[in-house]
């Protein structure tokens, strides 16, 4: 008996319509997969193969195994662009999520006018090229005449003019100043737009409940913003991990002096393009991969395991 | 395919004239030959059994520089129905944008190579060996370094350079009457004529208020032929002991503040061109090209050039026909005009100030006019002299890396970071990072 009913389901019309729209369905999700095949997946597969050989860009490539790996076990310099590209974000993303959680609060408790003006203003570095931003900053800091060198000698500071690209921690501190000054509005907005959803009537309560300004921040706020932060922590760090522009500009492609603002990625672009070790450059670009997906699922892991951020 | 047929045999003929041009010429002194160079295309012209109109096609060139585009006026003067198609790529891409057109088919005709990588690129196969278009009847007539740098280790010419890039000291004529009492080139080459001279006339600067370079950085131009051999020889780096004299003058410059402190390139390296208190620069050809002529308003005719304590040649930039190129005819036509055809080099180097590869336009050069920004020195004849003492090519497929690593090492060292063994250390490090299959030299 079931059967001459399983023969009828497909002839019934309604089904057939359904059956369509699902494949129409695929057909809208496919441009995204064909690109992201084509160039995402194609090109990190490739990139894993090429780890495994030697090729100089030109001549044929041919297979060594895990030679790049183990080097790269020993290899100091990786190491140090590791340490760099971590302290430099270190260095700009504590203070741009201190100063866009405080910017926050006081957007969020006191009237202020202009707010959206001042939104804008903080945003506005973020539309700017990186590679201008490095340039900009250069333009303004090196050598003797510079224009800055030239403001604090005739403000009689002591020390100037200052070599600033002669000293790692003024280097490194600029790269993560331009960073923070690049990043701190983007941060403060998406901050912003999380508090919104948080409901009114929960300050109310916190009032009628007889909580300060600061506790309602600490105790409202805050939790309830998580998965925002979670989303920027997690951006940040990816983004700050692929750190290039800005310090090659600033100084200049080896990370001078003495390797101070040397990141990964400038690392295995030294490699690959100046070098020409196309094969140890794509190890590192499979080592830098591994590092940044398994930090981001352990930040994200640790940070929505606590109280379950999506059970609100 | 007829149409290819009759172009190779115009070309083949083309050939066997200009064989017939140039041979006698190379035989007679070079003033001979640079009035026969100047005479050779009128000859050309009226022997010429094809009219160069006939020929037609069109050819792809990627340059690093601006200079290849130049040539493209006055070529197709000649040869009016040959389309050049000139792409600048910038010389940081340059060889990653190559290879990709090379593995992907879509490589150009001809292509450059600047002096960072053509030890690379002539011993690749993708140049194409130029004695096939006859240019062995050119090579008297080219200086030595530039045929040699040009040429693989199995002795085939695969790229030629329509520069030639020999250095001095560029001076300021006015601060070197002021301080040093002449501003003759002779007696100041005098004065300069070794490194330690060199300091002891800096500190002369110095207590008239004067820094005596731009920067301790453009030195290096210099050093870097003062060596008894090039970085990487048979796959060990070796480090010269007069870069390590060299280092200890860079720390001297800038513990005694007799530079401006600046970076080559830099927007003050620019500016002290036209300071009052900035007497020379140690620069090539180019920089004097790039650098001096361009900024020199007020300080025209202001500045001289002189011998530095080593004849030097520093950059340059070769180009090269593609091995699969389909258009190898058309190509070595644009080859021959932009390196190898006198009259063209001749009109370019005069238009451009620049110092060219083949040595009978430079001596036909020298006998004409100085350069009213070097006060009237002609800057053909001073390089001419620096050109006779060039000592052998040191350039390596490393260089590129390595002179940067270098560099990087020496601002540690003269900026107090790092020690001098440490310095040392540190660049020996990085040539090992960059090229794990190099050994160093005891």
């Amino acid at each position: 008996m079931i059967q001459p009913d399983a023969r009828q389901l497909p002839r019934k019309k309604p089904r057939r319509s359904t059956l369509a729209k699902d494949r129409y369905g695929l057909l809208f999700i496919a441009p995204f997969f064909v690109v992201f095949l084509i160039f995402g997946l194609y090109p990190i597969i490739s990139t894993f193969q090429l780890s495994l050989q030697k090729w100089d860009g030109m001549m044929p490539a041919f297979s060594i195994g895990l030679k790049n790996y183990t080097r790269i076990l020993g290899d100091q310099v990786f190491y140090l662009s590791l340490w760099n590209t971590i302290r430099i974000w270190l260095g700009n993303a504590i203070p741009q999520f201190g100063i866009a959680l405080l910017l926050v609060a006081v957007f969020t408790f006191s009237k202020i006018h202009g707010k959206n003006f001042y939104r804008a203003m903080f945003y506005l570095p973020n539309l700017i090229t990186a590679t201008s931003v490095g340039l900009l900053f250069n333009l303004l800091l090196d050598g003797d005449n510079s224009p800055i060198n030239q403001l604090l000698t005739a403000l009689n500071i002591s020390g100037a003019p200052i070599s600033f690209f002669q000293s790692k921690v003024l280097t490194s501190g600029l790269v993560s100043f331009v960073q923070w000054w690049m990043w701190f509005g983007y941060t403060t907005v998406i901050i912003l737009a999380g508090t919104t959803t948080v409901d009114k009537s929960m300050y109310e309560a916190a009032m009628v409940d007889g909580a300060s300004k600061p506790q309602t921040f600490w105790r409202i706020t805050l939790p309830l913003i998580k998965p925002t932060l979670v989303y920027l922590a997690i951006t940040s760090f990816i983004g700050g991990m692929q750190l290039f522009d800005v310090p090659l500009t600033l100084s200049n492609n080896l990370g001078d002096p003495g390797k101070a603002v040397l990141t990964v990625s400038m690392y295995l672009y030294n490699q690959g393009f100046k070098n020409f070790n196309y094969g140890y450059s794509a190890t590192i670009s499979c080592v830098l991969f591994l590092l940044i997906a398994g930090m981001s699922g352990f930040a994200y892991k640790a940070m929505r395991s606590k109280d379950g951020m999506y059970k609100l | 395919m007829k149409k290819t047929l009759a172009m190779i045999l115009v070309f083949a003929m083309a050939c066997t004239m200009f064989a017939c041009a140039t041979t006698p010429a190379t035989e007679t002194t070079p003033a001979d030959a640079a009035q026969a160079a100047i005479a050779e295309p009128t000859a050309e012209a009226t022997q010429a059994p094809v009219d160069p109109t006939t020929l037609s096609g069109s050819i792809t060139v990627w340059s690093s520089g601006e200079e290849l585009t130049r040539f493209v006026e006055g070529f197709n003067a000649v040869y009016p129905n040959i389309k050049v198609e000139v792409t600048v790529v910038p010389n940081g891409e340059f060889l990653t944008k190559l290879s990709t057109a090379i593995s992907g088919g879509e490589a150009p005709d001809l292509f450059t190579g600047e002096s960072d990588y053509v030890k690379y690129l002539v011993e690749t196969p993708y140049w194409t060996d130029l004695s096939q278009f006859g240019v062995d009847q050119y090579k008297d007539n080219i200086w030595e370094y530039v045929l040699k740098i040009g040429t693989d280790s199995k002795g085939v010419t695969k790229a030629l350079s329509w520069q030639a890039s020999p250095g001095g000291i560029i001076y300021r004529r006015d601060i070197a009457k002021a301080v040093l009492g002449t501003d003759d080139p002779a007696a100041v080459a005098e004065m300069l004529s070794s490194n330690a001279k060199m300091m002891e006339v800096a500190a002369k600067m110095s207590a008239a208020g004067i820094k005596m370079f731009a920067t301790w950085q453009d030195i290096m131009n210099m050093e870097f032929t003062n060596r008894a051999g090039g970085w990487v020889t048979d796959g060990k780096l070796s480090i010269d002991a007069n870069l390590s004299v060299y280092m200890d003058m860079a720390k001297t410059i800038v513990d005694n503040g007799y530079d401006k402190n600046c970076d080559p390139w830099s927007g003050e390296w620019y500016a002290a061109v036209e300071s009052a208190d900035c007497f020379s620069y140690i620069l090539p050809t180019w920089g004097y090209q790039f650098l001096i002529k361009p900024s020199a308003v007020t300080t025209s005719g202001q500045w001289g050039m002189c011998e530095a304590p080593v004849p030097y040649v520093k950059g340059g930039t070769w180009v090269g026909i593609y091995d699969g190129s389909q258009n190898k005819d058309l190509a070595w036509l644009f080859l021959q005009y932009c390196t190898l055809n006198e009259e063209s080099v001749k009109a370019y180097a005069s238009q451009y100030s620049e110092y060219v590869a083949l040595k009978s336009v430079d001596q036909a050069l020298a006998k004409e006019a100085g350069d009213p920004v070097l006060g009237g020195q002609n800057l053909y004849e001073f390089y001419n002299g620096v050109m006779a003492k060039i000592p052998a090519d040191l350039m390596t497929q490393y260089d590129g890396t390595l002179n940067n690593a270098f560099l990087s090492a020496v601002k540690s060292y003269v900026s107090g970071a790092m020690t001098k063994d440490e310095a040392i250390a540190q660049f020996k490090a990085d040539a090992l990072n960059a090229y794990p299959e190099l050994t160093i030299a005891e």
